[in-house]
């Protein structure tokens, strides 16, 4: 398989603040790879770093072979990569109907036309109806996002980056806040969703991560200390040192 | 649903009905009074484009209403042998090049920042109004020119003396520029628009690109409200520095929030309720303003929603009504 997405050498700071020591890691296409560490270890300004919200002080990200450092978001989106929010991303004032619609619409690269009305666009409203039904979201459909429960909320949200049919998504803490249950049901709305999609999982609970992840990158204080498959990094020595502190060993 | 819809058009189709036949129904002074709605309405709802629907305050708006009403009677003054018509579209023209050019500033920032930017912006088009005196007349204002006649072809020429004639002229323009608003507000790019007011990093992360929005989002309000500069030139036959001040910005700020900040027909009923008020009013009082100012207050801490918000409960009032009688009466 190969890479589809590559991190070299990465690094950035805040006002001089270092956050990330050139970060080195890479996704091979379809897999799901998931991005742990401890508070702080930099897994968002990664993510940040790779979506164009943040532009890297150094390094390069390689994204389908070209380097994409520099790149506006909106720019990096169109190239087919999605991301979801830590914190819950959404248009809240529109309807779910309408959230899911924008993102249709963007796709189709619609964004700009003034000539025909959404409601009359047939294809993007049997799109957005489909992507309800798999939301488990048909009964909310004219309800203002704002109006959904956090879970249904962060459903939406993940509903909002598949309607863009990436070929890379970038989840950052999709099920963080949710209950045993609740986790378990995103968990399995991830894996239908996003079937065939490269990902990258920002994750804190371990069950999701060995359940869902093929591979596994560890980032502490900006670096990355072990990058593998879930059944090694599992048995690293410096991860669990990391994770567990210095008497693990 | 139906019933609703079929409800919403008769009510519609009175009041085009009404505005059409004004000038049969009410005296001069009421109509003159009917025309200035008219352009303050269109240039309320270009505001609330901003306001309401991208969710970005402006106190600049006045600049191009007064571009689009210098521009205007500068042409009637100038150019010999202009078309009302092509009066009324070189000043809307006038307000667009100018939005367009001033969104290459105002793009870069958001927030209270860019109500200040729109505030300098507005300040340096009066400065311009005021001090330019030999283009703009300074505080003397520019008069002294005829409106020409609409020609129409094939029906024939309509004289702009007549205060009927002004108005149905205003009104007709307005309509159409109010049609294509309404209409662009269902498509994509009106969403666009509100996906601006709702998260642009979450637009932007959709493939949203936001400044494109932004910049299309400008020209076409200051269009909007150069169209309506240009009817008010049209309107008075003279054009001073007051119709670019910041006290027309704010006219329109106010004429919103009385309406429904947010709403298409919101701007419309507040223009029509701001200009009868405040001629009422200052019939009864000089101090006018102060009671604009107290009935401001109270919307703001109380009626959010405005005159449209107050509708809407009142219409979810009486459906509900009807769903409890229709539910005793099973």
């Amino acid at each position: 398989m190969s890479e589809i997405l590559k991190l070299y050498g990465v690094e950035h700071d805040f006002s001089g603040l270092q956050v990330l020591f050139g970060v080195n890691f890479h996704v091979l296409e379809g897999e799901r790879h998931a991005l742990i560490g401890p508070n702080g270890a930099g897994k968002t300004t990664v993510f940040n770093c790779i979506t164009g919200e943040l532009h890297p002080r150094k390094g390069q990200v390689l994204y389908k072979g070209n380097n994409i450092v520099g790149k506006r978001p909106f720019r990096i989106a169109r190239e087919g990569m999605a991301r979801s929010f830590q914190i819950t991303n959404i248009f809240f004032n529109l309807t779910v109907r309408e959230n899911l619609q924008s993102a249709i619409l963007s796709r189709l690269n619609r964004r700009f036309n003034v000539l025909k009305w959404i409601s009359r666009m047939d294809d993007v409203n049997d799109e957005a109806d489909r992507m309800l039904e798999l939301l488990g979201l048909r009964e909310e459909a004219e309800m203002p996002a704002g109006l959904l429960s956090y879970g249904q909320q962060r459903a939406l949200e993940i509903g909002l980056t598949v309607s863009l049919k990436p070929e890379m998504i970038l989840l950052d803490e999709p099920t963080a806040g949710m209950s045993k249950e609740e986790t378990h049901h995103a968990v399995d709305l991830i894996r239908s969703l996003t079937e065939g999609i490269s990902m990258i999982i920002i994750e804190h609970d371990m069950d999701v991560i060995f359940d869902l992840a093929d591979r596994i990158t560890v980032l502490q204080y900006g670096e990355v200390i072990c990058s593998d498959i879930s059944s090694e990094v599992r048995v690293n020595d410096r991860v669990r040192e990391a994770y567990l502190g210095e008497e693990g060993d | 649903m139906m019933r609703q819809t079929k409800i919403n058009l008769t009510v519609f189709v009175i009041l085009l009905a009404l505005l059409i036949g004004a000038p049969f129904l009410v005296d001069e002074v009421p109509l003159r009074l009917m025309t200035e709605m008219c352009y303050m309405a269109l240039f309320a709802v270009s505001l609330n484009l901003l306001l309401g629907f991208a969710g970005m305050l402006s106190f600049g708006h006045s600049a191009y209403f007064g571009i689009g009403a210098y521009a205007a009677a500068i042409a009637f003054l100038h150019i010999e042998g202009i078309g009302l018509i092509s009066g009324v579209l070189l000043g809307s023209f006038a307000a667009l090049i100018a939005g367009a050019f001033f969104s290459l500033l105002l793009n870069r920032v958001g927030g209270t920042a860019f109500a200040m930017l729109t505030l300098a912006i507005m300040q340096i088009c009066y400065s311009i109004a005021l001090k330019w005196r030999n283009v703009t007349g300074g505080d003397d204002g520019l008069g002294g020119f005829d409106v020409p006649d609409l020609n129409i072809p094939l029906i024939g020429t309509i004289d702009m003396f007549e205060s009927a004639h002004v108005y149905w002229f205003v009104l007709v323009i307005v309509s159409i520029m109010l049609f294509i608003t309404w209409y662009l507000l269902k498509t994509p790019m009106g969403r666009s628009i509100v996906l601006l007011r709702e998260s642009m990093s979450r637009a932007g992360f959709l493939g949203y690109q936001n400044t494109m929005t932004k910049f299309f989002l400008f020209t076409y309000t200051a269009l909007l409200a150069g169209v309506a500069g240009s009817l008010f030139t049209v309107f008075q036959q003279f054009v001073s520095t007051g119709s670019a001040d910041i006290f027309r910005s704010i006219d329109a700020i106010l004429m919103t929030v009385i309406g429904g900040v947010g709403t298409f027909a919101g701007p419309i009923l507040g223009a029509a309720a701001y200009i009868y008020l405040s001629d009422w009013l200052s019939d009864i009082t000089a101090r006018w303003q102060f009671f604009v100012g107290l009935l401001f207050i109270v919307l703001v801490m109380w009626y959010r929603g405005g005159i449209m918000g107050i509708l809407t409960s009142v219409r979810l009032k009486i459906s509900s009504g009807e769903k409890v009688k229709e539910a005793q009466g099973d």
